[in-house]
C-alpha cells in the first residue's frame, strides 16, 4: 500500500477547479423554494453553453416531452425545478474531467456505466416511491472519483486497472492497495467540494458497502449499490471482461423489490441508456 | 465528441461462439457473476438477469 497516496490525492482534490459559478448558482436556486422559476431560468441562461446543453437534454427522448422545449423558461415549467436541477448537474459533471491518456481507462464505457447506473437508480426509486431525482444524481456520480483519478492520477489508476484485469478482481479493491483509497472515498470528497447535497456524498462514499452507511443515508447508498450492480449485470458498458461485484447482503435484503419490479427496472435501464448517453455527450 | 454504440459484449460473444444462443446467454451471465461464484456466493441478481435475458418482463 502506498501510504502517501491518500494525502497526495486529497491535495489534488483540493486543487480541482470548482464547478462553474453559474452552475452552482443555478443548482442552488433550483433546490431552493425561495427562488422563482424565472430567476432559475435567468441563472441558467447566463451560461450559454450550459443553457444549450440543458435544452438539448430536455428535448431528448428520455424526458418524453411531446413538444419541443424552446427555452430554459419552458424547461422549468414543463419539467419542474427538481428535474431541471438534475439535468444541470448531469450536464456540468459530464464536462468537468478530461480523462486524457490513462492507459486501460475507457471513457466511453465509463459514461455508459454512469448513465446506466443513474437510470437504474431512478427506476428503483420510482418503484420504491422515493426521490427519483436524487437517486439519478447519485447513480450518475457514484464513480466520479474514478474519472478524477483518470484525469489527475493516470499512472496509479492505470497500474490498478492492469492489476485488476490480470487478477480478475474488483478494481476498487486494487485501488485501495495501490492508492491507499478507493474511488468511492475520492468521489465523496469531490462531491463535498462541489457542495452538492450531503446525501449525495454519503451515497457515493458507501455505494460498495451500504451496510456501513448511517441509517439516514443507507437506503440511498443501497439504491446506488443495486443500480451499479444492475448496470454491470445488464452488460451495458460493452466490456468483454465486465463483472458484477459481490452484493453487500447485509444491506441488500432491505431493498424490498419484487422480482417483477427488478425486471421492470432492467427493461427501463436497457431501453433508456443509449439515448441519454448521446444527449449528454454529443 | 464521443459516439456510443449498443453492441454489447453479449452480442459480441453470441456472434463469436458456436454454442446455441440460449447457452451463450447463460454462459455470459455466469461470466458476469463470476466474482460471487468464485467466493462461493450467489449474487441476488443472477437468476433475475437470466430470466430477463430469456425474455421475461415485469
Amino acid at each position: 500500500m502506498n501510504a502517501s497516496a491518500p494525502i497526495e490525492l486529497l491535495h489534488r482534490i483540493d486543487a480541482l477547479p470548482a464547478l462553474p459559478k453559474a452552475a452552482i448558482d443555478a443548482m442552488a436556486a433550483l433546490r431552493s423554494d425561495d427562488s422563482s422559476s424565472e430567476h432559475c431560468a435567468e441563472l441558467i441562461a447566463r451560461d450559454q453553453a450550459l443553457a444549450a446543453r440543458t435544452l438539448k437534454l430536455a428535448n431528448s427522448a428520455f424526458y418524453g416531452i411531446p413538444r419541443r422545449v424552446g427555452s430554459i423558461r419552458d424547461a422549468v415549467h414543463l419539467l419542474g425545478r427538481r428535474t431541471l436541477g438534475t439535468m444541470v448537474t448531469a450536464v456540468v459533471v459530464s464536462q468537468q474531467f478530461d480523462p486524457g491518456r490513462c492507459p486501460g481507462f475507457r471513457f466511453d464505457a465509463f459514461w455508459r456505466h454512469a448513465v446506466a447506473s443513474a437510470v437504474a437508480a431512478r427506476a428503483i426509486a420510482h418503484e420504491l416511491c422515493l426521490d427519483e431525482e436524487l437517486a439519478f444524481t447519485c447513480g450518475l456520480l457514484h464513480d466520479v472519483g474514478r474519472l478524477a483519478l483518470a484525469a489527475h492520477m493516470p499512472g496509479p489508476l492505470s497500474q490498478a486497472l492492469a492489476q485488476a484485469k490480470a487478477r480478475d478482481v474488483p478494481l476498487h479493491e486494487v485501488e485501495t492497495e495501490v492508492l491507499g483509497a478507493d474511488h468511492a472515498d475520492i468521489g465523496a470528497a469531490i462531491v463535498e467540494r462541489w457542495q452538492l447535497a450531503p446525501d449525495v456524498a454519503a451515497a457515493v462514499r458507501w455505494h460498495h458497502r451500504p451496510s456501513a452507511a448511517e441509517a439516514a443515508t443507507g437506503r440511498l447508498a443501497l439504491i446506488v449499490h443495486a443500480a451499479d450492480a444492475i448496470a454491470h449485470a445488464l452488460d451495458l458498458a460493452g466490456l468483454e471482461d465486465e463483472h458484477v461485484s459481490e452484493a453487500d447482503m447485509a444491506a441488500w435484503t432491505g431493498l424490498e423489490l419484487s422480482p417483477a419490479q427488478f425486471l421492470r427496472v432492467f427493461e427501463q435501464t436497457e431501453s433508456q441508456v443509449q439515448g441519454l448517453c448521446r444527449s449528454l455527450t454529443s | 465528441m464521443t459516439t456510443f454504440t449498443v453492441a454489447t459484449a453479449v452480442a459480441a460473444a453470441a456472434t463469436a461462439s458456436a454454442l446455441p444462443p440460449a447457452l451463450q446467454v447463460e454462459e455470459r451471465v455466469k461470466h458476469l457473476f463470476r466474482l460471487s461464484t468464485r467466493r462461493c456466493s450467489i449474487h441476488p441478481l443472477q437468476h433475475l438477469v437470466l430470466r430477463y435475458r430469456r425474455g421475461e418482463r415485469g
